[in-house]
Parts: structure tokens; C-alpha cells; sequence
């Protein structure tokens, strides 16, 4: 057996005891379909993790998730019970809007505050992508959406 | 366990398939205007990227978070990227990056096939037809199992890229950038006597 023989065999070996887990295409391809299935929708840039300030929530800083895009600033945090996830999100500008947010086969909407305070009491745990709509001119509204990230 | 069933079409990922031209051929019809091309794609690379990144000793949801996070970077950098049989390589090595970024930051690794001996000592028998498949990948694991974590670990970067970026491979795995081609060779003789093999 050649080296290259025995390096496809250790290939084919880590995908049978390590295979991709089943649902990762479609989240992966869900996710795509998000982030260019519209023209009009926009795409938030990631900027990184910050701790969210001791002042949003008592106890210890949580990292929280920073995301960009023309005019808008918003940060996420996930926070987990057991196998509850709750996902709180601060927009800047505030609202009137509505968070939608999609992941694990399902779609859950909430309402976003003057103080661009929203949240997400009892998510489901996995990829997930966050979608911002914000009235905008002429009657249409604006949509933002993230890359994918995990609940 | 039902692993075979629940393993998705099989899509061979050794690059004897020439994955990464036909990668290329799809990337290239999705710019060209064929919006599908990109989900024939999808389904052609995530299971050699997954393997990437667990190489790089990542939790499973961290590896699937990075995967899909590599695929959105290249929605949108695909304009950057002006050889569409580069698209591979690009994916790989973001994959990589991202991974590697994560293990030095976050701190969180899993040994190396930890958790896929847990899932080999699953007591459940499997169906018959996936012992059969699965003799000469229990062989090969058995054997695997006897080398160090850092040979483990570059055996499963460079069978899934042969031509793996070796400056970053250098960094995780502490040796110089010239050792890692005699390490590569050590690590298969250790395997192939390991099997009982002869050198080829």
C-alpha cells in the first residue's frame, strides 16, 4: 500500500467513526439561503465577541456576540438552563421592529423595543440565524440578517 | 447504532476523487449563474470540511459552527476568489484558521477521538452490513488508537489535504515547518507497523 493508498483508507476510516453530523448540510445550506436567498436583504458582519457590561444583567460579565451593518449595531447573548437557551439582543438604534430568528427547523419572532432591548425567553439550542426588520422609508421595511451562529 | 443510516450519501471525501476539482467545476457554474451549483457544492465539501476541523480537535458543535460560518465567508468573498479550483483550498484553510483560532482561544478541545472511542464503545450491535463495512475502519482505528495524539492528529489533517498549509500546522502542533514532512513519514511507519504491513 502506497502512502496515498493509506491516507485514503484513514480518510474513509475518520468518515465512518467521525461522520458529519446528519442535519449540518441543511443548516448549512438554510443559513446560505438566509444570507443571499433576497436582494434586499443585508447581511450583519460579525465584529466579535464582548463581555455585555455587569449593568444589563446582575452577576458575572457575559460574552456576547457584536454584529454591524450601515447605520445599525446590535449585540446577542445566549445564555444557557440546562437545555434551555435564552438569547436577549440590544439593537442601536432602537426599534419599533420585529427579531425574527430561525434555527433547528423553526421560526420564532419577538418585538423590538424603543430601547432596541428583545429577546428570545426559551430558544432552541443550535445554528441559528437572527433577522432584523426595521420599517424603513416608503412604506417598505428594512431587513438585516447574521451569518449563522450557535444558540 | 445506526450510523450508516443516519451518515449522509456517501461522498467520499479521499482526494482520490478529485473532490477538489469538481469543487471547482461547481463553483465556477454557481458564478457562471446556476444558483444550484452552490448546493451541490454544499453537499460535496461539508463532510470533508467537518473533518478538517474535528482534526483540529474541536467539540462537535464548534466544528459544525465553524463550518458553516466558512460557507457564508465564501457567499460573500466569492468575488475574491479568481481561480475557481482555488475554492477547496480557500474553504480548507478558512475552515482551518477559524478552528485553530478557536482551540488557542477558547481552550476547549476534545482529546484526540475521544469522543469517537465513546461512540465505539457503544454497546449497541449494529446492523450486520455495517460490521462488515466497517472491519477495515475498526482495523485501521485499532491501529490508530496506538499512535501519539500528535501523530493522530497530523495523519487526520493530511489525509483530508495532502498539501495541508504547513506554517499553521508548525504553530499547532509545535514543531518546525521542516519537521513536519519527516513527522508525516514516522507517523506512517509507526501506523503501517502498528497494522503488521510491510513498507510499501
Amino acid at each position: 500500500m502506497t502512502d496515498d493508498e493509506l491516507l485514503d483508507s484513514l480518510a474513509r476510516m475518520w468518515t465512518e467513526v467521525d461522520p458529519v453530523p446528519p442535519g449540518l448540510v441543511d443548516d448549512v445550506l438554510a443559513g446560505l439561503a438566509a444570507a443571499t436567498g433576497d436582494d434586499d436583504v443585508e447581511l450583519f458582519e460579525l465584529l466579535g465577541a464582548v463581555d455585555t457590561p455587569a449593568d444589563l444583567r446582575a452577576g458575572e460579565p457575559v460574552p456576547a456576540l457584536r454584529f454591524s451593518r450601515y447605520g445599525l449595531e446590535m449585540l446577542v447573548r445566549v445564555t444557557a438552563d440546562g437545555d434551555r437557551r435564552r438569547l436577549d439582543g440590544w439593537l442601536a438604534p432602537g426599534g419599533p421592529g420585529t427579531a425574527v430568528l430561525r434555527g433547528a427547523g423553526a421560526e420564532l419572532s419577538a418585538p423590538i423595543g424603543p430601547t432596541g432591548r428583545f429577546e428570545f425567553p426559551d430558544a432552541l439550542a443550535g445554528p441559528a440565524v437572527l433577522e432584523v426588520r426595521l420599517p424603513a422609508d416608503a412604506g417598505r421595511s428594512r431587513r438585516v440578517v447574521t451569518p449563522s451562529f450557535v444558540v | 447504532m445506526m450510523r450508516a443510516m443516519t451518515a449522509p450519501p456517501a461522498v467520499r471525501p479521499a482526494p482520490d476523487d478529485d473532490v477538489w476539482g469538481r469543487a471547482g467545476e461547481l463553483f465556477a457554474e454557481w458564478l457562471d449563474g446556476r444558483p444550484a451549483a452552490v448546493e451541490d457544492l454544499v453537499r460535496l465539501l461539508t463532510p470533508v470540511l467537518w473533518q478538517v476541523a474535528r482534526g483540529c480537535r474541536l467539540p462537535a458543535d464548534d466544528a459544525a459552527d465553524v463550518v458553516q460560518h466558512a460557507w457564508v465567508a465564501l457567499v460573500r468573498s466569492a468575488v475574491s476568489i479568481a481561480e475557481p479550483r482555488a475554492v477547496g483550498a480557500w474553504l480548507v484553510t478558512t475552515v482551518r484558521r477559524e478552528a485553530l483560532r478557536r482551540v488557542a482561544t477558547g481552550g476547549r478541545t476534545v482529546g484526540a477521538g475521544d469522543d469517537v472511542l465513546d461512540r465505539l464503545a457503544d454497546p449497541a450491535p449494529p446492523p450486520e452490513d455495517v460490521v462488515v463495512a466497517g472491519a477495515e475502519a475498526h482495523r485501521l482505528w485499532q491501529a490508530v488508537r496506538t499512535l501519539g495524539a500528535r501523530c493522530q492528529e497530523l495523519l487526520r489533517v493530511v489525509a483530508f489535504d495532502r498539501r495541508p498549509d504547513y506554517a499553521a500546522l508548525s504553530e499547532r502542533l509545535g514543531m518546525p515547518v521542516g519537521s513536519i514532512g519527516p513527522t508525516r513519514g514516522r507517523c506512517l511507519a509507526r501506523l503501517r507497523a502498528a497494522l503488521g504491513e510491510v513498507p510499501a
